[in-house]
C-alpha cells in the first residue's frame, strides 16, 4: 500500500474525472461503459433506479424533477433538490456524494481509496469546501484535502513545459462546457497561491454550439430552395424541428471541433423537402463564419481578464503566460484573441479537459496520507473467506424475448447495500438499486446471441461487497422451438489445386438451426474463357463435412456454362455465393460474379436431385484412380482382407463408369439418378472403411514427422531460428485438428510440416549425402528412365568429390523424379474441379 | 483504432442513403461485404432504429425530443451506429456508443 494519496479527482460543475499518480505517471481512468475519461456530473432518480452520468444527462431537460446537474453551483447553500419520484430531498452534497462513488467505479487495479484529493474552483468560500469535503466522506473516502482547480492546472503545466520561468504570475485560463473561471496564480518554488479570480457560470461550448446551429446552419439551410416547410415549422417549433435541432446541435458541435484543426468543414443534413423528398445538403463552414458566432463571447472573457488584472493592479507584462483549461480552450479564436488584446504568451502544452484533474493526481502522488487502506482492508480480508451476500438465482437460460426477467433472493446481511447489473459489452446497466431480500430485474438481452451479465454488489460507500453469484449467461434467440437442426454438414465443393481435387468447406455445420442464412466470398481459381468447355460449378452438399466431396449428396447445383458469360471470367476474381435454407428446407443459391457483374440463382427444393453428368464422370474417376492405388497398397502389404474388399469396390466403379459411358445412349432419363447414387453409396463404403485406418495413419504420421523435425531443431540452432516461426504457425492449433475427424485436415498439416521438414534437410548436408547414397544402392530397374538415372548418378559421385553439396542437391531432386511414386498424379492430370478456389 | 470506428461510421452512413435511396442491388451487395469485411476485424455494427429507449439502455447517446413518456420511448433516428469490437474468444464490447434521437410513440 502506499503512504501517498494518489487519487485525484475533478469534481466538475458539468463533469468530472478521477486519476491516479504514481511512480511518476499519472493514470486518468476511463468509464467501463463507453470508455470515456469523463463522467457527467448528473444524478437521476427514475423509478426505482439511481442513475448517474452519461444515463442521467439524457434526461436532464425532460425529466427535472428527477433529474439533476448542476448542483456543483448550489454547494455550501441551503437549498436542496425535491425529487418527486422519491417524495424526498437530495441535498447537493448528497448529490455530489453519488457522482464521487460512481467514479470510484472507474478504478479497476485498486481495492479499495481511503484517502483523495478533490478540486474545488477558486471561487468556494469555506463553507462550500467543507461541503465538497462532507461529500467526499459520505463517498465513503476517510480522508479528502481540497485543492483549487487553478492550482491543480497550473502543478500539471508547471511539471510539463521548462522552457517557462517558474516563478512569477500565471494566468489560468478556464473555458469549458458551461463554465468560464480565470485566475491569477502566483508561482514561487515554495509555494502556489491563487491571488484573486473572475468568473462566469454561464458561458461555455454549449453556447457555441447553439450559436453556430442558429446563426449559420439554419440561415444556410433556409437560404435553400423547396424548404419553406421546413421554415414554417421552425416557426412554430413543431416536432420535427425540434428532432431536427437535436440532430444539428450534434452536428454543430462535430464541426465546431473540425473547425479547430481546419479553415473549414463540410455539414451534410437530411431534410424533407416541400414535396415530401428527403434531400441531402451539403453545407460549407467556414472557421470565419464560426468566429463570426462566437467573437462577442470570446471578447467577454477578455473583458473579464482586464478587470481582474486591474482590480489586482497588475499589467499584462506582470504575467508570464496564460495557460489554457477546459475542452473550448482549443478554439483557435480563442487563443488568439488572448495573445493579441492581452499580449501575453499562451501555454496549450498540457490537454485542457485533463489539466485539472493530471495536476490534481501529481499533487495526491507527494502527498503523505493520513488515513491508511489498512482500517479499510480488515473487514474485507475477514469476510472473503465467507461472502457476505449469498445469492440464489433463477432465470431462463435461453429466451425468444428481448428482454429475460431475472430473479433473486438475497441471503446476509443486505441493510445499506445496492445492487447494480451490467451487461459484460456495456450495452446495459441497472444503475444502483437498492437490495431487498428479493430483487427482480428484467435484462435486456444481445439478439440471437449470449449476454453475460455480472451482478455486484456495493456498501454505502460504494465500496464492492463480495458476494457468492456467478455470472448470469442467457442465449437470445437460438434455440427457437419451431426451429428445426440440420441433420448433417452443408458443404460447398471447392477446388484443392495442390491435390488435383475436391475438398468440402462447411456452410453450415449439423444441428445449425433453420432457417439459415450465409454469404461466402472466394475466387474464382481458373480463368474460364467464354469459347472453353470449362464450367463453373457450385455445388452444395449435404454430408458430412469431413468425408470425400463424392460421398455427400448434391443438394443445390448451379452450373454456369462459359457461352452464359458475358465476359471471360479471369482467374482471381471475386465471386459471391449467398445461400440460404427455409424453415421447410428450399435452398436458395446465389451465386454473383462480380467480374461480369452476373447473377445467377436459382431455388431447390430438396424433393429434387441434381446431377451433373460431367461432374459425375469426374468423380467416378477419381474414385477409381483412388481405389487402385489402395488396392496396390493393400496387395504389397499383404492385407488380403482390405484388398478383397477394395476390390469389389473397384469392380462396381467401373460398372458405374460404363453406365456413365453408356448415358449418352440410353434413353432413361432416371438413369443418371440412379448412377449418382450407386456412386455415393460406394463412396461412402470406401470412405468409411478406410477412415478410422486413415485417420490414425494420418496421425502417426504427422508426430513422426514433427518429432523429425523437433530432432533437427535440437541440432542446428541456425536451423530452428530460421524455421521456428513457419513451425510455430504449423502446429498452432494441434490439439484441435488432431483432435478432430478429419484425415484432410490432419494430412494437411502434416504436408505443411513436411514442407518445411524437406527444406530443412535439402540444406543439410548429412541429409544430402546419406539421400544420395541410399538412391545409389537402388536397382537401376526402379528408376523410370535407366540411363538418366545413370548419368545423374555418375554426377552425383563428382560432386561428392567436390564437396559441391548445392549440385548434389539438384542431382538428388532429379533421381526422385525419376522414382514411379509420382505415377498416380498422372492419372489425375484431367483434373478439372469446380473452378472455384 | 478511432481512424477504424470512423470507417465504420461512413459505411454506416452509405448504407443509410442507399437504404432511402431504395437499395440498388448493386450497391447492397458492396455493403454486405464491407460488413463482411469489418467482421473480419472483429467490428460489428448495429442500427437501434426503431427500437424500444429505456433506462438502462447504455449503447446510445440519446437526445430526448418532444415529450417524455416513460415505457413509451422510440429510437427514432440514428446519427451513429453501436459499434462492437469482437475479441478472439468472440466476446463483444461497445466500443462507439450509438448516438440517437429518441421520442415518444405510441404502437
Ligand atoms: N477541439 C475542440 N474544439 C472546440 N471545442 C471543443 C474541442 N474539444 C472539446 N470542445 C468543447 O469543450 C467543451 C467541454 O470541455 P470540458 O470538458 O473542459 O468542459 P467541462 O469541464 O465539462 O465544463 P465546465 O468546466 O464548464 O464544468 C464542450 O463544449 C466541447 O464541445
Ligand atoms: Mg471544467
Amino acid at each position: 500500500m502506499s503512504s501517498t494519496i494518489d487519487f485525484a479527482i475533478d469534481l466538475g460543475t458539468t463533469n468530472s474525472l478521477i486519476a491516479k499518480g504514481q511512480f511518476g505517471t499519472i493514470e486518468v481512468y476511463k468509464n467501463p461503459i463507453g470508455h470515456k475519461e469523463t463522467l457527467p456530473s448528473v444524478v437521476g432518480f427514475r423509478n426505482d433506479r439511481i442513475l448517474i452520468g452519461d444515463k442521467a444527462r439524457e434526461y436532464v431537460e425532460k425529466d427535472p424533477e428527477n433529474v439533476f446537474g448542476g448542483f456543483k453551483r448550489k454547494m455550501g447553500t441551503s437549498e436542496t433538490f425535491f425529487v418527486k419520484n422519491l417524495q424526498a430531498q437530495k441535498t447537493p452534497i448528497e448529490l455530489s456524494a453519488l457522482v464521487l462513488k460512481e467514479l470510484k467505479t472507474f478504478v479497476h487495479n485498486a481495492p479499495a481509496i481511503p484517502s483523495v484529493v478533490i478540486t474545488i474552483p477558486a471561487s468556494f468560500d469555506t463553507v462550500q469546501s467543507n461541503a465538497t469535503k462532507k461529500a467526499g466522506y459520505e463517498a465513503g473516502f476517510k480522508e479528502v484535502v481540497l485543492l483549487q482547480e487553478p492550482i491543480a492546472a497550473c502543478l500539471a503545466f508547471a511539471n510539463k513545459s521548462d522552457g517557462v520561468q517558474k516563478q512569477g504570475k500565471w494566468l489560468v485560463y478556464d473555458l469549458g462546457g458551461g463554465t468560464f473561471d480565470v485566475a491569477i496564480v502566483s508561482i514561487s518554488d515554495a509555494e502556489l497561491t491563487v491571488i484573486d479570480h473572475k468568473g462566469d457560470n454561464y458561458l461555455g461550448g454549449l453556447d457555441f454550439d447553439n450559436l453556430l446551429v442558429e446563426r449559420i446552419i439554419l440561415k444556410q439551410l433556409f437560404r435553400q430552395p423547396h424548404l419553406t416547410n421546413l421554415q414554417a415549422k421552425a416557426a412554430s417549433q413543431a416536432i420535427e424541428f425540434k428532432r431536427l435541432y437535436q440532430i444539428l446541435l450534434h452536428k454543430a458541435e462535430n464541426a465546431k471541433k473540425e473547425l479547430s484543426v481546419s479553415p473549414q468543414t463540410e455539414v451534410e443534413i437530411s431534410v424533407e423537402d416541400d414535396s415530401g423528398n428527403t434531400q441531402d445538403i451539403l453545407l460549407t463552414l467556414t472557421r470565419a463564419d464560426f468566429n463570426s458566432c462566437i467573437e462577442d463571447k470570446a471578447l467577454y472573457t477578455i473583458d473579464l481578464i482586464n478587470e481582474l488584472l486591474q482590480r489586482n493592479a497588475l499589467a499584462t507584462t506582470d504575467i508570464q503566460q496564460v495557460v489554457l483549461v477546459g475542452g473550448s480552450t482549443y478554439i483557435p479564436l480563442v487563443r488568439e484573441l488572448i495573445e493579441r488584446r492581452l499580449n501575453i504568451g499562451v501555454n496549450a502544452s498540457v490537454d485542457p479537459t485533463t489539466a485539472v484533474v493530471v495536476g490534481a493526481a501529481q499533487y495526491a502522488a507527494t502527498k503523505r496520507a493520513e488515513a491508511h487502506a489498512d482500517a479499510l482492508a480488515q473487514p474485507r480480508s475477514s469476510t472473503s473467506t465467507t461472502a457476505r451476500i449469498r445469492v440464489k438465482a433463477s432465470y431462463l437460460k435461453t429466451s425468444m424475448d428481448t428482454e429475460e426477467l431475472f430473479l433473486a433472493t438475497l441471503e446476509g446481511d443486505i441493510t445499506n447495500i445496492h445492487y447494480r447489473i451490467q451487461r459484460e459489452d456495456g450495452g446495459y446497466d441497472s444503475g444502483l438499486k437498492k437490495a431487498t431480500e428479493k430483487i427482480r430485474e428484467y435484462l435486456t438481452l444481445l439478439p440471437a446471441q449470449l449476454s453475460r451479465f455480472q451482478v455486484k454488489f456495493f456498501d454505502d460507500r460504494n465500496d464492492p461487497v463480495e458476494a457468492e453469484i456467478d455470472p448470469i449467461e442467457i442465449v437470445q434467440g437460438k434455440y427457437n422451438i419451431h426451429g428445426q437442426p440440420l441433420p448433417n454438414d452443408i458443404c460447398l465443393e471447392v477446388d484443392d489445386l495442390e491435390e488435383r481435387t475436391t475438398k468440402l468447406e462447411l456452410i453450415f455445420g449439423k444441428n445449425s438451426v433453420l432457417p439459415l442464412k450465409k454469404t461466402i466470398y472466394r475466387e474464382v481459381s481458373k480463368t474460364i474463357y467464354k469459347n472453353s468447355k470449362d464450367k463453373l460449378i457450385v455445388s452444395i452438399l449435404e454430408g458430412d463435412r469431413f468425408a470425400f466431396p463424392s460421398t455427400n449428396q448434391v443438394i443445390g447445383l448451379i452450373e454456369i456454362n462459359p457461352e452464359e458469360l458475358n465476359a471471360d471470367l479471369v482467374k482471381g476474381s471475386d465471386l459471391e455465393i449467398k445461400l440460404e435454407i427455409s424453415e421447410s428446407r428450399d435452398i436458395n443459391v446465389n451465386v454473383y460474379l462480380s467480374m461480369t457483374e452476373q447473377e445467377f440463382k436459382n431455388v431447390f427444393s430438396p424433393s429434387e436431385r441434381y446431377v451433373s453428368i460431367g461432374k459425375l464422370e469426374e468423380e467416378v474417376d477419381i474414385l477409381i484412380a483412388k481405389l487402385k492405388s489402395e488396392l496396390r497398397q493393400n496387395e504389397a502389404t499383404e492385407d488380403y482382407e482390405t484388398a478383397g474388399k477394395l476390390d469389389t469396390y473397384l469392380q462396381e466403379a467401373m460398372v458405374i463408369r460404363q453406365g456413365l459411358d453408356n448415358l449418352g445412349t440410353s434413353l432413361n432419363s432416371d438413369e443418371k439418378y440412379h448412377l449418382e447414387e450407386r456412386k455415393r453409396k460406394l463412396a461412402q463404403k470406401y470412405d468409411q472403411l478406410g477412415r478410422l485406418r486413415k485417420l490414425t495413419a494420418a496421425r502417426t504420421e504427422y508426430f513422426e514427422v514433427k518429432s523429425r523435425l523437433v530432432y533437427e531443431f535440437s541440432q542446428s540452432d541456425e536451423t530452428r531460428v530460421k524455421y521456428e516461426t513457419q513451425y510455430k504457425q504449423a502446429v498452432d492449433s494441434e490439439p484441435g485438428f488432431v483432435a478432430s475427424e478429419s484425415v484432410f485436415l490432419v494430412e494437411a498439416k502434416t504436408k505443411q510440416l513436411r514442407i518445411i521438414l524437406n527444406d530443412v534437410l535439402l540444406n543439410s548436408r548429412d541429409f544430402l549425402i546419406r539421400l544420395y547414397y541410399d538412391l545409389a544402392g537402388r536397382s537401376k530397374d526402379e528408376f523410370t528412365d535407366k540411363q538418366r538415372a545413370i548419368g545423374y548418378l555418375e554426377q552425383g559421385e563428382k560432386a561428392l568429390e567436390r564437396q559441391n553439396y548445392n549440385e548434389l542437391k539438384v542431382i538428388n531432386l532429379n533421381l526422385l523424379q525419376l522414382l514411379p511414386d509420382k505415377s498416380e498424379y498422372v492419372r489425375l492430370k484431367n483434373f478439372k474441379g469446380t473452378g472455384i478456389g | 483504432m478511432s481512424a477504424l470506428i470512423n470507417l465504420v461510421n461512413q459505411i454506416f452512413e452509405i448504407e443509410q442513403k442507399n437504404t432511402s435511396k431504395g437499395d440498388p442491388a448493386e450497391l447492397g451487395r458492396n455493403m454486405e461485404r464491407l460488413r463482411h469485411h469489418l467482421d473480419e476485424l472483429g467490428l460489428q455494427y448495429h442500427s437501434p432504429l426503431n427500437e424500444k429507449y429505456t433506462d438502462t439502455r447504455t449503447d446510445c447517446v440519446a437526445s430526448i425530443v418532444g415529450d417524455l413518456v416513460d415505457a413509451s420511448m422510440y429510437i427514432t433516428k440514428v446519427i451513429k451506429p453501436v459499434v462492437f469490437q469482437k475479441d478472439t474468444a468472440g466476446n463483444r464490447t461497445i466500443v462507439q456508443k450509438a448516438v440517437v434521437i429518441v421520442e415518444h410513440r405510441t404502437v
